[in-house]
């Protein structure tokens, strides 16, 4: 069993033991892709009563390099409003890129980071550029470089 | 409950060496507390020095919680792959690489690190500074050592280092190259190839030209930049020292100061300092030496400039004022005249601001026009015939009669009103020369003389020498510079008057007529 699978293995049994308030897993089939769904807890007018649905891919080389992370889009699971996340449901996060990564985050970590970014949003918009981002990239999110220049949300 | 620690930690200053019977007696007293079955005396030690470890960071602070026995209950686990000791395949390597409470295995540890240093593509793995993600702490890594990789991390770091003072002294050098290369140029333009030579060997041999050391290293070094040199190893020998070096590249930057207002406060003082020099005395020798010029200039310009206003500013005037329209009533001919020197100011700063940038509105340009301009005073007189043909004596320009300028506005200058000055100023020199060369040609030979027969030695011509030519030359056209533009003025002045507009002729009538 590779690395990988053995740390994901691992991380699997600790989140059907437990995860916190707001998490839930949908489907963990294999190592590859998992999906959970999150919500945000306190009464932020943008995301009540809302559940976003959270797409990670794993590589092999998890958790040395971090998992692919997006928002996808359902019927009942729409793509959160944030100015850091793409309306292809792209995320901003310097903890998913390889700078921010470090092999101490683990998907409960994740989803609790991007529980707290939403929790702590005010802006209900998306970020500058959307429209023509989401029509032009065709690179997956971890080739993209995005600039953490905005500390404030 | 709250004597015992005090008792313990009496204790512990002596326990950790060895154990006495006396200390044993007094750490069972405290095991009874802890730990229950501790019969045995080796595993008594052990748990006795973990309770003293544990005592002495108590008293050390106090505030942390107490949880002595946490991590011998729990086993350890790898931060990285998240297994921990239970699972753990014989001969596993746990390391601890940081103070926090991160453990991890050696292996996950490794393959960590080679991530982190990944090198980017085009790069040579090299050694990053690791830190622990959580507590930042350095990672300490031991690398088998090898003198060539070192020192080949060592310069790839340096270089890395020096990107930006290299491109600065690179920027740096270029300018320093152009302008030595210009003041060289400029005293074989001014002062002929003979003379130059000797002035530029006479400026290392005045500043006590540097006696060679064959042997020396810095000798060395000099012959491989003056042999690899292709343009002026010729130089190096008289350019043995620092002087000449520092100096001629200062010539240019002084050309184009000399032109500016600047000039007049500052180098009216040279010649003062000219004379200190006794052996500068001596000013009846013909041609004067150049120090004596240039010292003077300033003064000479002036009473030209002087001259130049008591004799023609009252004409001028009256010829820039006949190019313009008629007065309509109750105008008066200076309101006309200012007024097309506003517009003409405001032009150029227009035009400049499209050149520039593109967006830039032109409002504040034309609002710091107005600032530095006198109420109904002249204002720049600067004609156009004088501005585009002649600027190699560009300065008489400004300091033409019934011109009053402030400083505010001889900060008005635009960038390409700049440009012209700079270049007619740093083109005078070469100007100058080949005014004097004409003269060569044109002036009978008793006056030009016979340059190799009679350098120096006996009677000579009055234009004899190279530099005397060169400054009568400058002379020369700075004076016809200024017939030729009243002279044009003067014209279109008598012709302003005498225009006739042509009637329209279609076509098919040009043939009859």
């Amino acid at each position: 069993m590779s690395f990988a699978n053995k740390r994901l293995g691992k991380e699997l049994a600790k989140i059907h033991g437990s995860l916190p308030p707001g998490i839930t897993l949908v489907t963990a089939d294999g190592f590859q892709e998992w999906l959970l769904d999150i919500q945000v807890l306190d009464a932020n007018p943008i995301y009540m009563n809302k559940t976003f649905r959270l797409k990670f891919k794993f590589s092999t080389s998890y958790p040395i390099e971090p998992p692919e992370v997006t928002f996808t889009q359902q019927p009942d699971r729409p793509i959160p409003m944030h100015p850091h996340i793409y309306s292809n449901g792209i995320i901003c996060l310097d903890l998913l890129g390889q700078q921010g990564w470090s092999p101490v985050q683990n998907v409960e970590s994740i989803c609790m980071s991007l529980q707290s970014m939403l929790t702590g949003n005010t802006k209900n918009e998306r970020p500058e550029g959307d429209a023509a981002f989401v029509a032009s990239n065709r690179r997956r999110p971890r080739d993209i470089d995005f600039y953490y220049h905005d500390n404030t949300v | 409950m709250s004597s015992a620690p005090q008792q313990k930690q009496g204790a512990s200053r002596s326990v950790q060496p060895h154990h006495t019977p006396l200390e044993e007696q007094s750490g069972r007293g405290a095991m009874s507390e802890t730990s229950e079955d501790t019969t045995h005396e080796d595993e008594q030690g052990v748990a006795l020095d973990s309770w003293v470890n544990y005592s002495s960071q108590l008293h050390a602070s106090p505030a942390s919680p107490p949880t002595p026995d946490a991590p011998e209950v729990e086993p350890k686990k790898c931060w990285i792959c998240q297994m921990d000791e239970t699972e753990d395949e014989p001969n596993t390597v746990w390391k601890k690489a940081c103070p926090c409470s991160l453990d991890a295995h050696d292996e996950c540890l490794l393959e960590w690190i080679a991530d982190e240093e990944r090198p980017k593509t085009g790069e040579i793995a090299s050694p990053h500074k690791i830190v622990c993600p959580v507590c930042k702490a350095e990672i300490k890594i031991q690398r088998p050592q090898d003198p060539i990789v070192n020192f080949f991390d060592r310069t790839q770091a340096m270089a890395r280092r020096l990107i930006i003072p290299t491109a600065l002294s690179a920027v740096f050098g270029c300018g320093y190259a152009g302008l030595f290369v210009y003041g060289v140029n400029t005293i074989y333009v001014v002062f002929g190839h003979e003379d130059a030579a000797k002035i530029l060997l006479n400026m290392g041999e005045d500043a006590g030209l540097a006696v060679p050391r064959p042997k020396s290293p810095l000798n060395a070094l000099w012959n491989l930049m003056t042999g690899t040199d292709p343009f002026f190893s010729h130089l190096y020998g008289p350019l043995r020292h620092w002087k000449p070096w520092a100096t001629i590249p200062l010539i240019g930057p002084a050309i184009v100061l000399s032109r500016t207002k600047l000039s007049d406060f500052v180098f009216p003082l040279m010649i003062s300092i000219y004379f200190i020099n006794p052996s500068h005395r001596d000013i009846y020798h013909w041609p004067p030496s150049p120090g004596l010029i240039f010292a003077t200039l300033p003064y000479i310009r002036t009473a030209y400039n002087e001259f130049y206003r008591y004799s023609f500013a009252a004409l001028e005037r009256k010829w820039d004022l006949a190019v313009q329209r008629k007065p309509r009533e109750g105008e008066t001919a200076e309101e006309i005249r200012q007024q097309v020197e506003d517009d003409n100011d405001r032009a150029i700063f227009e035009l400049e601001i499209v050149d520039e940038a593109e967006e830039a509105p032109p409002g504040p340009g034309a609002d710091v026009n107005w600032q530095g301009r006198i109420p109904g005073g002249a204002g720049n007189q600067n004609a156009p015939v004088a501005g585009g043909q002649g600027d190699g004596a560009a300065d008489e320009g400004d300091e033409r009669p019934g011109n009053r300028q402030v400083w505010g506005l001889q900060r008005n200058w635009s960038i390409a009103q700049a440009a012209i000055k700079i270049t007619g100023a740093l083109a005078f020199p070469a100007i100058s020369s080949m005014m004097g060369n004409l003269l060569e040609i044109f002036l009978p030979a008793k006056m030009v003389g016979q340059r190799a027969l009679r350098f120096r030695y006996g009677p000579t011509g009055f234009l004899h020498s190279k530099w005397g030519r060169t400054v009568a030359g400058g002379c020369l056209f700075v004076l016809l510079k200024d017939a030729v533009t009243l002279y044009c003025k003067w014209k279109k002045a008598q012709i302003f008057d005498k225009k006739k507009i042509i009637d329209y002729v279609p076509p098919a009538n040009r043939r009859r007529n």
